[in-house]
């Protein structure tokens, strides 16, 4: 636990650094709030309607295929560091199962065109 | 014990922070900053690989999922403030569900559940060694059974995805069709420019 | 360890960082230089060294602009994830074998936790949200795409990234940096070497993941100006750029660590803390080198490659360490 507490105040640390530089900036910057200043940039045309458009589905659908082969990998960092100690032939066709069980979706995701974008 | 109570005060507060957000996203940052607080809480238990794999898959894939729905459904409704109005119906709902839960945690206390941990845990309890040496052989089955769950969510996912790849639409564009409104409101930022620009043009 | 001991050493360590992003940016500026035959900086002291003290000069007295649409705490917000998320990842990176000054152990990490590896991998994945929410919160459709484009693609190479980090694992079957290096040196034989692959599969994810050229397309300027930073002025994104910069160190020393044999000499010639830095500084060159040869690559085609090449190459790879390994099942 106290390794953590390490990174924390290393984190903070190194954080405080550009963090006060973005508050102490304030001293010396000056601050001109514009209307056209504050217009969000889109190459000197006006900006038309919200930006925050809906997003295309596929990225929804990226997302999923992602998670589920995430998990798998998360599966595979144990068995990584076991794999010796372990009867090596057993494992080995162990993770062969999990990993060709998954790599069936894989294809089939393929085939079906899902993993194409657009 | 401390870092247990600055933790836990941690996930609570981010936790009431996701149930108030007026939007969406900043639900999704509170929900974020929750769930890696629940991942030290696990390191408290000595659960580190749990811990870890809990930013990895929690904080860092399920929540790209849910930004992405929160990008799908209600872009537009993004910022939008929910009506407050629906809420006083679920009030009771949720104090019943809080008596009960703190009810048996009580109940759980009294009966000695929070006693002081096993006196002696086996060294590297908790770590990756110890977890795959448990699942790669006492639970090899339910493993490939977990294969199969996920190869499940793969089918899900296709059936889901497959019936999209009709007309091919530029990345990011909206999945419905413009709408008369929009030429209206185009004309009405127009306008608005056009006034500013001549309000500006009478001062100088 | 005492706390004031901890925070000395961070302390160094953030200075030490601070001063390699700010040179190497120097290097990366006159490399692209002359790659594309022209001088690079030259007019600010001489050789043009003093250029990120006045770019620093510049940064932080420039004027702090937030669009009138943005949602204010998490345009605010976002710098400073990307940052934390970087130095966080950057903590457990051992640079070096403990030091040895008397009786006194410095070790050259702010910290090494039992399993350093997957750490690096969980706090990396955290790194997508500050730019996509960077890009978010700033109501502005070049930054919305950009920051969109920059989520799924982060996403996909991470699959790849991991696959290819796993197999690393399984050639030293340890989950902690420090005892990766020990056990390549232990055999005599650098990851690199059976594992090439899963190395390539790595390097070309580590580009991707820092979201340099050629999959720069999160920022990718002849189309979305500057993507999801497009709204960010001064020193907002000023930390958006030493974010990804040290993102580059901690994958170059990633890199360096699970495959080229961290800090061990090649042909047994001793182990040093500069034989890691001249494998870094390889790697970085690498990173420049890319940049200034390949052109952006179309998206459908990056997606289509992470996804169809990628993934599939790693598994293709994991499979033939792990019969490697196992072949070789005594040698360890």
């Amino acid at each position: 636990m106290e390794k953590y507490l390490d990174i924390l105040v290393f984190t903070l640390a190194g954080a405080a650094f550009p963090l006060i530089a973005v508050g102490g900036g304030l001293i010396l910057r000056r601050r001109y709030p514009d209307v056209e200043k504050e217009r969000a940039y889109e190459s000197g045309e006006l900006p038309i309607g919200d930006a925050r458009i809906p997003f295309h589905i596929s990225y929804y659908v990226f997302a999923l295929v992602f998670l589920v082969f995430d998990i798998e990998s998360v599966f595979l960092y144990p068995w990584a560091v076991i794999y010796l100690h372990l009867n090596h032939v057993l494992a080995f066709l162990e993770i062969v199962v999990f990993v060709g069980i998954l790599l069936a979706g894989w294809l089939y995701a393929w085939k079906k065109k899902v993993l194409s974008w657009m | 014990m401390i870092a247990f109570l600055v933790v836990g005060a941690a996930a609570l507060a981010a936790a009431i922070g996701v149930i108030t957000a007026r939007s969406a996203v900043h639900s999704v940052l509170w929900l974020i900053v929750h769930l890696c607080s629940l991942a030290v809480l696990y390191m408290t238990l000595r659960a580190q690989f749990l811990g870890l794999v809990q930013i990895l898959i929690y904080a860092g894939a399920v929540m790209v999922l849910f930004l992405f729905v929160i990008g799908l459904l209600s872009a537009q409704q993004g910022g939008a403030p929910v009506p407050r109005a629906q809420l006083p119906r679920q009030v009771g709902f949720a104090i019943f569900a809080a008596v009960v839960v703190a009810g048996a945690v009580i109940l759980a206390a009294l009966f000695g559940a929070f006693q002081a941990a096993a006196p002696s845990l086996p060294a590297g309890f908790g770590g990756v060694t110890a977890f795959g040496t448990v699942l790669f052989s006492t639970y090899l089955l339910p493993f490939e059974a977990t294969a199969m769950a996920l190869l499940t969510a793969i089918v899900a996912v296709v059936a889901l995805g497959a019936g999209h790849d009709e007309p091919a639409r530029p990345a990011g564009l909206p999945v419905r069709e413009a709408e008369p409104e929009a030429h209206a409101s185009i004309d009405v930022s127009h306008a608005e420019h056009r006034s500013e620009l001549a309000a500006r043009g009478g001062q100088r | 360890m005492s706390l004031g001991y901890v925070l000395v050493r961070s302390i160094l360590l953030v200075l030490l960082l601070m001063g390699a992003f700010a040179y190497f940016m120097v290097m990366e500026r006159k490399v692209l230089g002359y790659f594309q035959l022209r001088w690079g900086p030259v007019r600010v002291g001489p050789w043009g060294l003093l250029q990120p003290i006045a770019d620093a000069v510049k940064m932080v007295s420039k004027e702090d602009t937030a669009p009138a649409g943005a949602d204010a705490l998490i345009f605010h917000a976002a710098p400073a994830i990307v940052l934390f998320v970087a130095l966080g990842a950057f903590a457990v990176i051992p640079l070096g074998p403990t030091l040895h000054f008397g009786g006194f152990a410095v070790p050259l990490s702010v910290s090494s936790p039992p399993s350093s590896l997957l750490y690096v991998l969980a706090i990396a994945s955290l790194g997508v949200y500050g730019i996509s929410l960077g890009g978010w919160a700033s109501q502005s459709k070049y930054a919305l795409l950009g920051s969109l484009r920059a989520s799924a693609q982060m996403v996909s190479y991470e699959l790849a990234l991991g696959l290819a980090v796993i197999s690393a694992v399984v050639l030293s079957g340890r989950l902690d940096l420090p005892g990766i290096v020990a056990a390549q040196s232990q055999h005599h034989l650098w990851g690199v070497v059976p594992d090439i692959l899963g190395f390539a599969i790595f390097a070309i994810c580590s580009v991707a993941e820092c979201n340099r050229a050629p999959f720069d397309l999160a920022e990718a300027e002849g189309e979305l100006v500057a993507g999801f930073h497009t709204e960010y002025s001064g020193f907002r994104y000023a930390n958006f750029v030493i974010a990804e910069y040290i993102n580059m160190f901690t994958m170059s020393a990633l890199g360096a660590l699970l495959f080229l044999g961290g800090w061990n000499g090649p042909f047994g010639l001793g182990a040093s803390f500069w034989w890691l830095l001249l494998k870094m500084a390889a790697y970085l060159f690498f990173f420049i080198w890319v940049r200034s040869t390949y052109p952006r690559i179309r998206y459908d085609r990056l997606m289509g490659f992470g996804w169809k090449v990628l993934v599939p190459a790693a598994f293709v790879n994991l499979v033939w360490i792990a019969v490697f390994v196992g072949l070789l099942g005594g040698w360890r």
